[in-house]
């Protein structure tokens, strides 16, 4: 009878015990989060690329994360790009945000970063590290450490909206020949209705979806312009650039542009 | 004394080369004849803990089933299609639905008729697998059964 007590004492202490730890982490990465987005003294900044799909069912952790760290978010030195890739797509099957491109970025880190395999969900911080997406505490270690590393970023960028195009001017991205401008235009909130199989008509919710994608070598002086997708709004899209080291995949500087 | 610790050097080198490559899925093949003129082939795929491979039949659109092509060949014709085992069923957030998948390993069995004594039998498998916290891109891998 005491050891069956005993035993039952155990399990409720050891109940407890999941229970408070699980509590703690929850409470301790909400903070963490809120340290991220209120971080007033940034000396670097953070870029983080989540490669994601619609169609990979361990990746909805990894989609929520990115929305948390996004939602209320004022620290502009974070800049935050999902790209859906597309290997998932197949018949039956289509994530509407997907796009080749997006995968032969994500393949470029494989190679970048000496990994055996792709895989969703991704994250990559300043194109040096990358993380399983849901794993959170580990994603935020990374961010924190970006926005606290000195940087020399001098890029700025600029959008002028001009019809369905958007002409983009930048300044203070060096001339170094090992370094290419990479731009994305981010969508902040997308809905997708999904068409096909047996989920028809279900509405998925995405955050700074990634629209469109181009890299543009720095040393060339040709004028840029961007097609503008048909749901276009200037209000929930945003311009994001970084410099990007062709060698390693570093990201030495980063910006956003006002669209105008 | 020497050598033990050089085996337990390589041991734990073997351990953290291993550890750096993903490769949660590995295949194996065999053949048994049933009769002079019939055989059937066996495509075995082994799972690290953890990690699962989705079934052949899927109720919903979602994650990429697995399938297989087989080359004509003149030395054998498919009797049937490929069976399976009953797959294990669960609800997944990301498509809304019921999916069938596999855990630990699954044989899959295809049966053939033979036209001469002697056929080799190739094809590939293509297939998606998923932990609770990845997915690996969709792979193909090809196979080649002899059958003697």
């Amino acid at each position: 009878m005491r050891s069956f007590s005993v035993f039952i004492i155990t399990i409720a202490l050891l109940g407890v015990s999941a229970v408070t730890t699980a509590f703690l982490n929850m409470h301790y990465e909400k903070k963490a989060i809120k340290q991220i987005q209120t971080m007033k003294d940034n000396k670097g900044f953070a870029v983080v690329e989540l490669f994601t799909s619609e169609g990979c069912s361990s990746c909805p952790p990894a989609d929520e994360l990115l929305e948390s760290i996004q939602r209320d978010n004022k620290n502009k030195e974070l800049y935050l790009l999902a790209f859906h890739v597309d290997y998932w797509d197949h018949q039956g099957w289509k994530d509407r945000f997907s796009d080749h491109a997006y995968t032969e970025r994500q393949l470029q880190y494989v190679n970048w970063l000496r990994l055996s395999t792709a895989y969703t969900p991704q994250i990559v911080v300043n194109g040096s590290a990358e993380y399983i997406g849901s794993s959170q505490g580990e994603v935020l270690k990374a961010i924190s450490a970006g926005l606290s590393q000195q940087s020399n970023n001098t890029l700025t960028l600029n959008g002028r909206i001009s019809g369905n195009e958007l002409a983009v001017t930048y300044d203070g991205a060096g001339a170094d020949k090992k370094t290419e401008l990479v731009l994305a235009l981010v969508q902040r909130s997308a809905h997708s209705n999904v068409k096909g199989g047996e989920n028809t008509g279900r509405q998925l919710t995405h955050v700074q979806v990634v629209r469109q994608l181009r890299e543009v070598d720095i040393n060339s002086k040709k004028a840029i312009t961007l097609d503008l997708p048909n749901d276009f709004d200037k209000n929930s899209f945003e311009l994001v650039g970084f410099v990007q080291d062709k060698r390693d995949g570093h990201i030495t500087a980063a910006a956003r542009a006002v669209l105008e | 004394m020497k050598s033990i610790f050089a085996f337990i050097g390589a041991l734990l080198l073997h351990f953290t080369a291993s550890s750096q490559i993903l490769q949660p899925v590995t295949w194996s093949y065999a053949a048994k004849k049933t009769s002079a003129t019939t055989a059937t082939v066996f495509i075995k795929a082994t799972l690290q803990d953890g990690w699962h491979i989705y079934a052949q039949e899927m109720k919903g659109a979602g994650p990429v089933k697995t399938s297989f092509t087989f080359t004509p060949a003149a030395s054998f014709q498919l009797k049937g299609q490929v069976t399976a085992p009953a797959p294990l069923t669960k609800y997944e957030k990301a498509f809304d639905t019921d999916v069938n998948y596999y855990e630990h390993s699954v044989i899959f069995q295809q049966n053939i008729q033979l036209t001469g004594g002697k056929a080799t039998v190739k094809g590939a498998v293509a297939y998606m697998i998923c932990s609770n916290l990845q997915c690996l891109p969709p792979a193909t891998k090809e196979f080649s059964i002899p059958i003697n």
